[in-house]
């Protein structure tokens, strides 16, 4: 049995993933999407119930049928020849969608994670509500594109805001690339609330934290880090310091465990990094998911065994399905 | 509006998300779309979040190629005996674990913010 590896081929963890299988003598085939249609060829018939047929670049083949398991890893778009005109490539973009998407999400595999779960996972308030409806804490939230419900919002909150991004948090403009941290919204924020009625945002209480901690879960698997900010921008947002913060592998509460247990078969998620901020009573506070989080850079830090853990999930596949 | 723009500003080569505002099917078309507008518009018109993007570097990413072999990025030329080098595998940080024969992981791991758009799908509902 085979499993099966989307990503882009430059992605170290995914490297690392891939030899260790490679070492272990467990069958692997890597593609990028955008190698289709130019460097990687289906070829697929629906007969006697199910799909038989091949997938294969240039130097390697898996036939549907030994399919095990797929991990669908931030894979490039679908790359197309040049020449085509604009209609032609939307219509090639949709039928490969359509078809080679539907050829493998009608296999029966475990997805780490099946695209569809891991895109409406996406959507924060529905984490939120999810996490709510599975035990978990989550701080007061407001989404909006009225001014003056931000400064309502804050007028009731003991500690002050936050806002961060519903989504990628990176721009590139002029060549520059920016990114969006988590910022606290100061005095000098509500006297200027100039383009909040360009689009929705979020705001959020901010939590008063003692720490904050990264919870991967792999499969039935939670590994708990803290992470602790040792200088004033990561206390915000930790992304925007690495080198102030330290780790620790931490035990997940009980009641915090049995929480992101509910939320994974809620979400239908094999695989999710949630990030909760741990405030000054010890209470984790629940403040997203991440269906496609990191997690080499923890493993590196604290010796946690996710990548071997991910390895045997997807190893046994679809008998975790 | 331009000619080619439909009634809300689209054009007919806009990804089919932009025409799918609320299914989240239709973020799976949102892979790398290019941003059209470089500049940031005026303080009035730029969103409240971008008024807080700071600027960061570029990731770096190694000189490397795609090695068909072991399915993994490995540095441009082979080792003095022939053998593909794994792109991860370097003298680089002593205090992360040996790859095989001693070697070490180069450090190039990714960690969250550092790698710009990670949520983005390839395909659509067909379930």
């Amino acid at each position: 049995m085979t499993v099966v590896i989307f990503a882009q081929d430059n992605d170290s963890p995914v490297d690392k993933l891939v030899l260790a299988m490679t070492q272990q003598g467990i069958p692997v085939f890597r593609a990028d999407l955008s190698w289709f249609p130019q460097r990687l060829e289906l070829d697929a018939e629906f007969r006697d119930g199910r799909w038989h047929g091949t997938l294969s670049t240039q130097s390697r083949a898996v036939e549907l049928s030994d399919i095990n398991a797929i991990w669908y890893r931030d894979p490039s778009a679908f790359r197309f020849a040049k020449g085509l005109s604009d209609a032609e490539r939307s219509h090639a973009h949709l039928e490969a969608r359509l078809g080679l998407g539907g050829v493998l999400a009608s296999l029966p595999v475990l997805w780490v994670n099946y695209p569809n779960r891991a895109a409406d996972a996406m959507y924060k308030p529905l984490q939120l509500l999810t996490a709510t409806k599975c035990g978990l804490t989550v701080p007061r939230t407001l989404v909006t594109n009225r001014p003056e419900a931000v400064s309502e919002f804050a007028a009731r909150s003991p500690n002050g805001v936050v806002g961060k991004t519903f989504g990628a948090n990176t721009v590139t403009e002029d060549g520059t690339l920016k990114v969006v941290y988590t910022y606290r919204l100061r005095h000098a924020d509500f006297n200027d609330l100039r383009g909040i009625a360009t689009t929705a945002h979020q705001i959020q209480d901010w939590v008063e934290k003692k720490y904050e901690a990264r919870v991967v879960v792999v499969g039935g698997r939670l590994f708990g880090v803290t992470i602790h900010a040792h200088s004033e921008s990561a206390h915000i947002d930790w992304r925007t310091d690495f080198g102030a913060l330290t780790y620790e592998i931490v035990d997940v509460p009980d009641d915090v465990d049995k929480g992101l247990q509910r939320y994974m078969t809620t979400l239908g998620l094999s695989y999710a990094a949630f990030d909760f901020c741990i405030d000054q009573c010890d209470r984790w506070i629940f403040l997203e998911s991440n269906s496609g989080g990191q997690y080499s850079w923890l493993e590196e830090a604290t010796g946690a065994p996710i990548n071997q853990t991910l390895i045997e999930l997807l190893a046994d596949g679809a008998a975790n399905a | 509006m331009d000619e080619s723009s439909g009634p809300l500003g689209f054009r007919a080569s806009d990804p089919v998300f932009y025409m799918d505002p609320l299914a989240s099917a239709s973020l799976r078309y949102s892979v790398r779309v290019r941003p059209r507008t470089t500049v940031p518009s005026a303080p009035d018109l730029r969103p409240f979040s971008l008024h807080h993007a700071v600027e960061r570097p570029k990731p770096v990413i190694p000189s490397h190629r795609y090695s068909e072999s072991l399915q993994v990025a490995v540095l441009p030329e082979p080792d003095s005996s022939g053998e593909e080098v794994p792109l991860i595998w370097s003298g680089g940080n002593d205090d992360e674990p040996d790859g095989p024969g001693g070697k070490k992981w180069r450090t190039k791991m990714k960690s969250d913010g550092e790698e710009g758009e990670e949520e983005e799908f390839g395909w659509e509902e067909v379930l």
